[in-house]
């Protein structure tokens, strides 16, 4: 088995570093890219375990330095919140608009 | 870049790439200019809803918009010969006591025109097959069950975009992301070419296709339009077994990806300002939960992951605005598309293309949906829809 190729990256979607290194290799060199396509980021970790690895592996196919990499926007609630926690908020009065 | 093009369009969202895939078709290679990368605005932050309900005013000319979307979606995966996640949905549209004739109609035209009749589920039947719903928060006294039937379908926005920009590229047509256009060029009342952050396109053509920005994109071609961009969010829960019916209701709308997140949003508030902000708002997160427990009781312990915005440009009668316009030769707009971006674009795709080539063969929805409809009709919005 070829090691490279079946490492995961991104856990909660299964993407493998094969697999945003072919994108790259299409044109995909923002992470926004690589989230939008391959989902890489998307999952219950929000891009907390991967996000870092695949600027890495932009940097790697690209050549670009780091400050070039635009990193993910950051999404609300940024960790996980149950959906009840969330609808206590609001029947409590909440946030004004 | 290249330093000329026989069609360079503006904005690389679905419609700009659908256009660009429809003329590669037929060999007339286009240049797509984005500003910022492909799927960026509304295209990428959309529900991905590909449905019929969109028929606000119906009528032939839009029925017919309509089909040619849901059946170009629904050949598109052997056309592209890729994996869009095209699926048909099953989803319960809720009626709400009193509502009943409203629906009624509605349900009437979408059997005239898209020859499909929803069965009518009552209280008791909704709750025997989708017994996680919240029947008894919804005031209803029934609801449409909506299944198996391309009027009610959804794809993958960016698997989608992705295929149609492989196409293309491979028919012939360019893409230039982080490439903002600056000026159009006008010359005795023809377009000459386009001016962008990366230099000058000559070109005859030039194609609005760029969503919420298509109003100052046209006032660089001297071009007023009716269009305002408004903002909408959403949110993604994690992942969940399959929903076999979705609710509708609420003024909801949603749906189970494919990879088993609930996505759901709202339809915009009508206190709403227009503006080009894609922040999220504080209160939505708590809002919406409360949408989500009402439409499914038992998901409070359901994580929710991310929520976000984007927006959409909205015209005074909520249809888009395609083809030609008078004053400006070659400048042919595809715009206002409203919420229903994603599922009219394969239409809108078609017909612009086939607007660009003369071919008229759509000549009754050019007209129907051209910029002089407003000339006529929408005098009384002038002073809300075309200020500065």
């Amino acid at each position: 088995m070829d090691n490279e190729k079946e490492t995961i990256v991104c856990f909660c979607e299964d993407v493998t570093e094969d697999e945003i290194i072919n994108a790259i290799k299409q044109g995909m060199t923002k992470p926004v890219d690589i989230k939008n396509f391959l989902r890489a980021g998307m999952g219950p970790c929000q891009g907390r375990g991967c996000a870092s690895q695949v600027m890495r592996l932009i940097r790697q196919v690209t050549g670009q330095s780091p400050e070039q990499i635009k990193p993910l926007s950051d999404r609300p609630p940024i960790k996980p919140v149950p959906i009840g926690v969330l609808d206590e908020i609001k029947r409590q009065g909440g946030q004004k608009r | 870049m290249k330093k000329s093009a026989e069609v360079v369009i503006i904005g690389g969202g679905i419609n700009g790439c659908s256009i660009a895939y429809n003329l590669a078709k037929a060999k007339v290679k286009g240049v797509v200019l984005e500003k910022n990368y492909i799927a960026s605005g509304a295209s990428g932050r959309c529900g991905a809803m590909i449905w019929a309900q969109w028929y606000e005013g119906s009528s032939e000319v839009l029925a017919k918009v309509g089909n040619m979307t849901l059946n170009r979606y629904a050949n598109l995966v052997e056309e592209l010969d890729a994996d869009i996640e095209y699926t048909l949905e099953s989803s319960i549209m809720f009626v709400e006591e009193g509502e009943e004739e409203e629906f009624e109609e509605d349900m009437l035209e979408l059997e005239k025109y898209f020859n499909v009749r929803p069965e009518f589920l009552k209280p008791e039947e909704i709750k025997k097959i989708a017994p996680y719903i919240g029947v008894d928060n919804l005031e209803t006294v029934g609801g449409y069950l909506q299944t198996g039937h391309i009027s009610n379908a959804s794809a993958n926005p960016f698997l989608t975009i992705h295929a149609l920009v492989n196409n293309a590229r491979r028919l012939g047509a360019e893409f230039y992301t982080n490439t903002e256009v600056k000026g159009i060029i006008v010359k005795n009342g023809k377009v000459e070419g386009v001016r962008t952050s990366q230099g000058d396109i000559k070109t005859n053509i030039v194609v609005n296709a760029s969503g919420a920005w298509s109003a100052d994109v046209a006032r660089m071609a001297g071009i007023k339009i009716p269009t305002k961009p408004f903002g909408e969010e959403a949110v993604v829960t994690e992942p969940l077994m399959p929903i076999p019916y979705f609710p509708l209701a609420l003024e909801n709308y949603g749906r189970q990806t494919k990879s088993g997140q609930i996505l759901i949003g709202e339809e915009p508030l009508p206190e709403q300002e227009p503006g080009y902000s894609t922040e999220i708002t504080l209160d939505f997160l708590p809002r919406i939960s409360e949408m989500l427990l009402d439409l499914f009781p038992t998901f409070g312990h359901i994580n929710i992951l991310r929520q976000w915005a984007g927006v959409e440009d909205v015209t005074p009668d909520q249809l888009p605005i395609l083809g030609r316009v008078d004053e400006v030769e070659g400048l042919i707009l595809a715009c206002g598309s409203q919420s229903f971006g994603f599922c009219l674009s394969q239409a809108v795709g078609e017909i612009v293309a086939d607007i660009i080539m003369k071919k008229d063969k759509h000549k009754d929805i050019a007209e129907a949906l051209s910029l002089s409809r407003f000339e006529k009709k929408y005098r009384e919005f002038s002073g809300r829809w075309y200020n500065d």
